[in-house]
């Protein structure tokens, strides 16, 4: 009983279950009960209106589109004039789409550089048009948030960045540092095809998640519904400088969008905090729009000669959409119906046919040793389980658990089972394989060599350099909040002028779209799609990241959806013998370390199998560099709904 | 900035990439390797795809051949020798020999013939594979489906 009501949304569901108390009412029952909430077209149409007509009051073009809960793309529109005509080395970067031309946008990691930070690499100077980057704007916004969190953009530039708060010096990294190289166009987890006839999410975004004020999440009735992104100032950026409120011309339009879908106030980022600080929604609000909502021009009465509807590649075909109902199975994501997760609420993803995707299976690699479906079964079981009795970190109402997915990968990288609680944000999905991928692959004695193979030896020889000459080949067992420490651009995190990790680039090469190695990873796989989206190439991005060599059991390399270096993630071990890797990704960063931590103890327990967490004589927290030592997994003081149990992972 | 042997390699995997039944080429050998190769894209249609995959297997004596399908939803697949798709473990040991044919220095897989694929999710990921006696050499793409009405 009590688990049942550590499960349930609003008081007035409390009230019924109490009332119902003398009959069996089940969490499925509960959770189905739910209105699943989508978009129509007319509401779709009723977004966009308002937001061409902020963006008329204010005399600007945007590129604007609407995506839905799981990444489904319902409208590109592209006001004329829109972004810019020439990119940042003064060539006309203009282009026809649909017949509408449309300008570009620049990658700059300094809004006040718009043709780029000289010195910066990566991806900086780059240009899309400008409708690829709305896109990526509408799907973080909509991916971030959930019914208990409503996230945009500026949300994500916050959480992404070096120090946290963006310039408090000598404070460490963003909760979600690197989370930009999520949802890649090139993740085998995340589905290519986006149209009417294909709903099924995740779906992937065109550039990763972003974290340039303007991408808003929609609601109804308290549901996340999807999410508008909007660019009009041909910079595709962030917000380096938390200590001011901008008037971001992005924003604002896209937040005239959302007149009528308004996040419920008491979930907006502003009402959560971390670390003690409080995350920003928006930087201005609804007062400070210039145009009424009311007034807008209907959406079928607008002149051509303000924009159109704008086909961009598999995104969206050219004609409005309305959205899918998440916890749908038309959606990809719905509840099991299977009880191979005991009593707990599980969700799973499925395919165009309702059937699951992940059901849990034995690893690939033929060994004594290898995981077998059973096993993987038990662990993804003990993850929920801790995840239902934690207090979420980043939801409200307080007292709310934790919502996640959660992963478990072999060696190879093969996905062996996929679970999740009903309300995880959308973009843990692909993040939660990303970390287990990640700790399964660091961990694995062939890393160095495969990223040598890759021609990415220069990271192998700066690990190196700093933990020693084998390391990545040695066996040493890294969290991904190990590897995490290994990527940042100080080392130690924050500590500002300190030297960077081997994994990133120098500080003065560094920005959010040029991390190091995981950008590195994935940099050719995001050109090849790039140069698709312009039609200059006929092929697409292969499915499956990286360059690094092949396994004959996946057809893909052990990271096919790119490494992820934010916390959340540990290998999983049969006594000494990796055999994969556990990742947890969608409320705060030390509730997924514990989840998964704890998730794999309590499985080994209860299997007596041998599987289980790395010894702890083999753990990259025994390793130092410079003179700092590695983290493994960092749980919450008091973390749980139920018990008053602290400090949960101490001695394990 | 990004690495030049990325781009090189990007724009090389746009050249090799080629619309059509069968996948050779004349300019560039195609060769499985033990680290995994990576093979021209393909693009068939939907509703009646067929698709060869020839390589050239140098000195080397295949004993058994493989074919493998990955689909976007996570499905994994083998064909047998006779041109059925059943599922696959994932474990090597688990495969089936296709027995494609050997002709002087170049084997040629069978991927599709004549198949209907028009309920099926792109791109999906075909592995071809050979067997010696001391090894497994493999090579994999991408296959995109175009949908025609």
């Amino acid at each position: 009983m009590r688990l049942l009501l550590l499960n349930l949304k609003n008081s007035c569901l409390r009230l019924l279950l109490l009332v119902a108390a003398t009959t069996t009412i089940s969490l499925v029952q509960i959770s189905t009960a739910w209105v699943q909430e989508s978009l129509s077209i007319n509401e779709v149409k009723r977004v966009l209106a308002q937001a061409i007509h902020e963006a008329r009051t204010r005399g600007v073009g945007a590129a604007i589109a609407v995506s839905d809960r799981t990444g489904n793309i319902l409208a590109v529109y592209n006001m004329i004039g829109a972004n810019r005509q020439f990119n940042a080395t003064g060539a006309d970067c203009t282009v026809g789409l649909s017949n509408v031309p449309v300008g570009c946008v620049v990658v700059t990691s300094d809004p006040k550089q718009p043709n780029g930070v000289p010195g910066k690499g990566g991806l900086e100077r780059l240009d899309v048009p400008g409708p690829v980057a709305a896109i990526a704007k509408a799907i973080t916004g909509a991916y971030l948030s959930s019914s208990g969190n409503a996230f945009t953009t500026r949300t994500a530039s916050q959480i992404v960045q070096e120090h946290f708060n963006p310039k408090e010096r000598f404070s460490p990294s963003g909760p979600l540092f690197g989370v930009q190289f999520s949802q890649l166009p090139c993740s085998d987890l995340v589905i290519a095809e986006n149209s009417s006839a294909v709903t099924i999410g995740p779906k992937r975004s065109p550039l990763g998640l972003a974290a340039d004020p303007g991408g808003i999440p929609l609601y109804k009735n308290n549901q996340v519904v999807g999410a508008i992104g909007v660019i009009s100032d041909g910079l595709y950026s962030l917000d380096p400088n938390i200590g001011d409120f901008d008037n971001d011309p992005d924003e604002l339009i896209a937040l005239a969008g959302t007149v009528g879908f308004e996040a419920p106030v008491d979930i907006r980022g502003n009402r959560i905090t971390v670390e003690g600080k409080t995350f920003r929604f928006t930087d201005r609000g609804y007062r400070a729009l210039r145009s009424k909502a009311s007034e807008a021009v209907p959406f079928d009465q607008l002149d051509r000669s303000v924009g159109g509807l704008t086909a961009i590649g598999t995104y969206f075909a050219g004609t409005i959409r309305s959205g899918t109902a998440f916890g749908t199975p038309a959606s990809g994501y719905r509840a099991n119906t299977t009880g191979e997760y005991g009593p707990l609420n599980a969700f799973i993803l499925v395919d165009g046919n309702n059937q699951p995707r992940f059901s849990p299976r034995d690893g690939t690699e033929g060994t004594p040793e290898a995981m077998t479906a059973n096993e993987v079964r038990t662990i993804i079981r003990n993850a929920l389980t801790i995840a239902f009795r934690a207090r979420g970190q980043i939801r409200r109402p307080l007292g709310d658990h934790a919502h996640v997915t959660v992963s478990v990968v072999d060696t190879n990288g093969a996905i062996v089972g996929l679970a999740r609680t009903p309300d995880g944000p959308v973009f843990g999905t692909d993040v939660s394989l990303q970390k287990a991928r990640t700790a399964a692959f660091f961990s694995n004695r062939h890393a160095g060599n495969e990223l040598i193979a890759g021609n990415l030896g220069n990271y192998v020889l700066q690990v190196r350099s700093v933990l020693g000459p084998t390391a990545l080949g040695d066996g040493i067992a890294f969290a991904d909040r190990s590897g995490g420490n290994l990527s940042r651009p100080y080392l130690p995190d924050g500590v500002t002028n300190a030297p960077p990790g081997p994994f990133s680039k120098p500080i003065a090469e560094w920005s959010i779209f040029n991390t190091g190695l995981q950008l590195d990873l994935v940099a050719a796989n995001l050109v090849a799609h790039r140069s698709f989206l312009l039609g200059l190439s006929s092929v697409d991005t292969a499915s499956g990241c990286t360059s690094l060599p092949l396994r004959p059991e996946t057809a893909k390399s052990r990271i096919p959806n790119g490494i992820q270096i934010f916390p959340g993630s540990v290998p999983i071990y049969r006594n000494n013998v990796l055999v994969g890797g556990l990742g947890v990704s969608g409320d705060g960063i030390d509730q997924d370390d514990m989840i998964s931590f704890l998730g794999l103890h309590n499985a080994g327990l209860e299997l007596a199998t041998g599987i289980g967490n790395a010894p702890r004589g083999i753990r990259a927290d025994l390793l130092f560099a410079n003179g700092t030592r590695l983290r493994y997994v960092s749980c919450p003081f008091a973390p749980f709904l139920d018990t008053a149990d602290q400090t949960p992972c101490s001695g394990k | 900035m990004l690495k030049l042997t990325n781009i090189i390699a990007s724009l090389l995997f746009w050249l090799l990439s080629i619309t059509g039944a069968t996948i050779s080429s004349a300019s560039e050998k195609l060769e499985l390797v033990t680290w995994g190769s990576v093979l021209p894209n393909a693009t068939i249609d939907t509703k009646r795809a067929s698709l060869n995959v020839q390589v050239e297997i140098g000195d080397d004596v295949p004993l058994k051949t493989h074919i493998t399908a990955h689909t976007p939803t996570g499905n994994m697949l083998q064909r047998t020798n006779l041109g059925y798709w059943v599922p696959w473990s994932g474990k090597l040991d688990d495969l089936m020999n296709t027995f494609s044919p050997k002709s002087s220095n170049a084997i040629n897989f069978k991927i599709f013939k004549d198949d209907d694929l028009s309920e099926e999710l792109f791109p999906i990921k075909i592995m071809v594979a050979y067997r010696t006696v001391t090894e497994l050499k493999f090579g994999v793409f991408d296959l995109a489906g175009r949908r025609t009405p």
